[in-house]
């Protein structure tokens, strides 16, 4: 390449790129020196080239691998590192602790729920003259009906012809009939796991009971040939009554007595779906297999 | 490409790359971002780059995320005033000419910038420019001519202020 004063500007370019070959750049050198004039061009161009700045990138250390590092560290010191993980996580499983933190929240658990448990409502009439508990109430219930029976059994003593007798012995059958039926309510109160219905059926058993005394006056005035027919009428106004204080038991309401030790109490309802926890003891376990296995390594 | 050639290359490169980056947007939390996306793609691509070739990969890389983010600054129209922030990156004792060059520099388009950049503080070929900015050895030398003229003028510029 020739320079010349039309292709000076280019040259001088190209020299200070460093884009000439050495005799390339000789043949600029014997240019500028022949024609000064344009010396002084090429010193514009050539402070215009940027002189090299010491900026550094200080966030090396999130740049680099530390694989290599990890790599180059000695056996001893990733043995010693994983046992101490190894001692740290058979402490925390401890099946001791384990249990003990396992009861502890049962309990905790436990409180919670009791004190949680909404207040139940009971209707106040009769049923403290009467009882609280069901068995008192069936047990109650069972002795009026003997005592009836017996009245029913003394009343047969009296009758003179067979006619009497035999409708005697239909109110000792309806009286059977009226403790199976009692005893019928009773098995279903303590069935129910609701509280409110519960205390619905006591409170029937009850007033049914008072409605037993009253039958029993109305068997002692109603003559015997019409016993069967009294005591018929008797049992429709039972039932009768049940519903009716069924209906009042809704209107006033009173706290249960916990305090008496054979009164059974229902704390919750729960349902555990098995499908959801379906995997989680097998990891836990797994879980505590390799640290186990770790450990021994 | 091992992990040791990576942290060699981490040490060898990073504050060319970091330089070059800043000196262009003039912003330091963005130039760290861009350069750390640049050592991110080596290392997901360490296995196709090789490590001779490492240099020139990490400046192309560097190179794309710095167009990208200044046309997503323009788009956004949240851009600072870069030339501000690049005088503030000014070194005490530069002279006087030095600072007039770097300010004549930050007035030129991003391409011609770039262009001085490379070929002043790496010492790239042209040919080595082009690969890194996708132009052809041709254009690398017009633009990069046509910049240095212009620097050239506002140096005259100067020395007629002052005369």
């Amino acid at each position: 390449m020739k320079i010349n004063t039309t292709n000076y500007e280019e040259c001088f370019l190209l020299y200070i790129d460093n884009e000439l070959s050495d005799e390339q750049k000789v043949a600029v050198e014997n240019f500028m020196e022949e024609n000064p004039v344009y010396k002084k061009e090429f010193t514009l161009i050539q402070q215009s080239v940027l002189a090299p700045e010491n900026i550094l990138f200080e966030d090396k250390v999130f740049l680099y691998r530390l694989e290599e590092l990890e790599a180059s560290l000695p056996i001893s010191i990733k043995q010693g590192l994983y046992r101490e993980e190894a001692k740290l996580m058979e402490g925390f499983f401890n099946r001791k602790l384990i249990r003990s933190i396992a009861a502890v929240a049962a309990l905790f658990l436990l409180i919670i729920g009791y004190n949680l448990i909404p207040t139940i409502p009971v209707k106040q009439n009769n049923l403290k003259g009467l009882s609280n508990n069901e068995r008192v109430v069936k047990n109650d219930a069972q002795s009026y009906l003997s005592n009836t029976a017996n009245s029913g059994h003394k009343q047969v003593e009296h009758m003179e012809d067979y006619k009497k007798k035999q409708n005697a012995n239909v109110i000792i059958q309806d009286n059977d009939s009226s403790t199976h039926r009692l005893n019928t309510l009773i098995s279903i109160s303590t069935e129910k796991n609701n509280y409110a219905q519960q205390a619905g059926i006591i409170q029937s058993i009850a007033t049914s009971s008072n409605h037993f005394v009253t039958n029993d006056n109305a068997i002692k005035t109603v003559p015997i040939i019409n016993n069967t027919v009294a005591i018929a009428t008797v049992n429709e106004k039972i039932v009768s009554s049940e519903v009716s204080v069924l209906a009042e038991s809704k209107e006033e309401f009173e706290n249960i007595n916990t305090d008496n030790p054979d009164r059974i109490i229902y704390i919750a309802n729960m349902e555990i779906d098995g499908d959801k926890l379906r995997g989680f003891t097998r990891r836990i376990g797994a879980f505590i297999k390799r640290n186990k296995t770790e450990k021994e390594k | 490409m091992t992990d040791k050639d990576f942290n060699n290359c981490v040490d060898a490169y990073s504050d060319g790359v970091y330089r070059f980056i800043i000196k262009n947007i003039g912003h330091e939390a963005d130039a760290q971002d861009i350069v750390q996306t640049a050592f991110e793609k080596l290392w997901v691509n360490r296995t196709k780059v090789e490590t001779d070739k490492s240099k020139s990969y990490l400046f192309t890389v560097a190179y794309h995320q710095m167009i990208d983010h200044i046309r997503k600054d323009k788009r956004n129209n949240t851009t600072d005033n870069f030339d501000e922030v690049k005088i503030s990156i000014h070194q005490e004792g530069d002279t006087e000419l030095k600072q007039i060059l770097l300010k004549a520099i930050n007035e030129l388009n991003p391409t011609q910038r770039s262009l001085v950049l490379l070929k002043d503080y790496e010492g790239y070929s042209y040919q080595e420019i082009g690969e890194i900015m996708d132009l052809s050895e041709s254009k690398v030398k017009v633009y990069l001519h046509r910049a240095r003229l212009l620097l050239k003028e506002k140096l005259v510029h100067l020395e007629k202020m002052r005369a």
